[in-house]
């Protein structure tokens, strides 16, 4: 344990895996209370094409990625809004063209880009300069939604009881999806354009499995996360083999979903048992 | 009595289809407002108008008092998430709209204790029956001292004993001058109830008190056919 701790990039993966572990299941929540889980892989796909407009024009692509998740995700939400085409179908659509654009312009770009980096995410590469855009952006986070949390709850439950209530629903709607783009764009370095969205889904619906209040399912999931997301980063240092290194954010992800998968498994037998005992 | 709200050649189109035609209206402060008519009838729409849901193609609203009421409004129906995990109190405290970091546990605790659901405080609102969660979301319409409650049918899954107890409080609230505005199938819950009856087929085809509805002529007009209006057991 020691040795891992002596390694510098070590201790930048660990500190850059608690700031996500804890931002985003807050923002994580109120995605999958508005029943659009899937929007995460919409909207990091977002920043795979903003990257690669930045790799492809020479231009700093974080900032181009913040800026086009955020346009993208601002129109996204206003195609879905409007009655022309279902949700679904419009985040289909982004999320595919997005992807296209990316890897089309990442071809045709004169400089050399890992592509699994983008994809996969690096979280043993991470500097300070990301982990202070990643602590910026979390206390963003957690600042906003202490003052907006009763109506991201209200919305969720119901958008007419939120308006009746004299709550600018469209406003809060945007807020939410910049947030979660913005979020996504600082920590895609870490865990990747195809593995953000598993960790604002999944330790949400691990917590639901367990808890007995809104407001706690935050608290049970940054705890979850917290733990998967440590425990992921530390065996990823120890299972890597030199010159081949396990990426952190897989194994992150593999450990969410095992533990999602036994506590449904043992949720479901719960009810089976119930059931049988009442026959 | 003040007026509160005037609603002036209402129309709405939905579809190329007359949704509600031409309808005018004035709610007072003493008002406690139940509007009939068949399914399809407009009555839903009528609410959401008053509540600033629905923007009519013409037509116009007035508030003769300068500002908008702040109503309570009880939806007819609620679409929750499978697995939601908010619970009763939590959903009651977001009738207050109030500012971050406000306790208003007590004030939710001594209501539920009046409407007698306080044991199920603490539970996910979707572990409880139709009745109670239409219990819930009407304490929440009630409990943020609105100026002005609308409710779409808040007897439609919940037994005449609680329904007695429940417009028994309502006319209680209107008592202190907050009009009540509400829909129901049940047309001897209007009629006992309500001082006012609206009765409604995209056109408006009743408007006045309740003692003069009771000559069956409005209901057969708006619905098409006789309708009488016979007691239910448990009601006075």
């Amino acid at each position: 344990m020691l040795s891992m701790l002596a390694q510098d990039y070590m201790i930048n993966a660990l500190i850059g895996s608690v700031i996500l572990s804890i931002t985003a299941p807050i923002l994580g929540m109120f995605v999958v209370s508005r029943r659009i889980s899937l929007i995460g892989d919409t909207l990091s796909h977002f920043a795979f094409a903003g990257v690669a407009i930045g790799v492809f024009t020479s231009f700093f692509p974080f900032l181009t990625a913040i800026t086009f998740s955020i346009f993208a995700s601002l129109l996204l939400l206003k195609l879905m809004q409007s009655n022309t085409l279902n949700s679904d179908a419009v985040l289909a659509v982004f999320f595919s063209s997005t992807m296209a654009i990316g890897t089309v312009l990442l071809s045709l770009s004169e400089q050399i880009v890992n592509i699994n980096e983008i994809l996969f995410g690096s979280l043993l590469w991470i500097t300070r300069t990301d982990l202070m855009y990643q602590g910026i952006v979390g206390l963003s986070i957690i600042a906003i939604t202490i003052f907006s949390y009763n109506k991201w709850f209200l919305i969720s439950i119901d958008r007419d009881l939120s308006r009746i209530n004299n709550t600018n629903v469209n406003f809060y709607d945007n807020l939410l999806l910049v947030l979660t783009s913005v979020l996504i764009v600082v920590s895609v370095r870490m865990v990747g354009v195809l593995l953000i969205s598993s960790l604002l889904v999944l330790p949400i619906l691990i917590a639901l499995q367990i808890t007995n209040n809104f407001r706690n399912t935050i608290f049970i999931a940054i705890g979850i996360s917290l733990f998967c997301s440590l425990l992921g980063v530390t065996s990823s240092y120890y299972l890597s083999t030199h010159p081949s290194i396990i990426p952190p954010g897989g194994l992150i992800v593999i450990i969410l979903s095992a533990v999602f998968a036994v506590i449904l498994l043992k949720n479901n037998l719960k009810l089976d048992n119930r059931f049988e005992s009442n026959f | 009595m003040t007026k509160i709200l005037e609603l002036e050649g209402i129309n709405v189109i939905r579809d190329k289809n007359l949704v509600l035609d031409n309808v005018s209206l004035s709610i007072e402060d003493t008002d406690f407002l139940g509007l009939l008519g068949p399914s399809g009838s407009g009555k839903t729409t009528l609410l959401k108008i008053i509540c600033g849901l629905i923007t009519p193609d013409t037509g116009k609203i007035k508030f003769p008092q300068r500002t908008k009421p702040k109503i309570g409004y009880l939806p007819q129906k609620i679409p929750f998430l499978p697995n939601s995990p908010a619970t009763v109190m939590e959903i009651i405290s977001t009738g207050f709209n109030s500012k971050p970091f406000t306790d208003n546990k007590d004030k939710v605790i001594a209501i539920s204790k009046e409407m007698a659901i306080d044991h199920l405080l603490y539970q996910k609102i979707t572990e409880l029956s139709g009745g109670h969660t239409q219990l819930v979301f009407l304490i929440r319409a009630l409990i943020g001292e609105p100026d002005m409650i609308v409710l779409d049918e808040p007897s439609s899954s919940i037994d005449t004993k609680t329904q007695s107890k429940i417009f028994q409080i309502l006319t209680n609230v209107n008592a202190k001058n907050i009009p009540i505005v509400f829909t129901s199938h049940d047309t001897f819950a209007v009629t006992n109830s309500a001082n006012r009856i609206a009765c409604i087929n995209k056109k408006l085809d009743y408007h006045g008190s309740s003692k003069d509805f009771l000559s069956n002529k409005h209901l057969a007009e708006s619905y098409g056919y006789n309708v009488d209006v016979v007691s239910h057991h448990g009601h006075d």
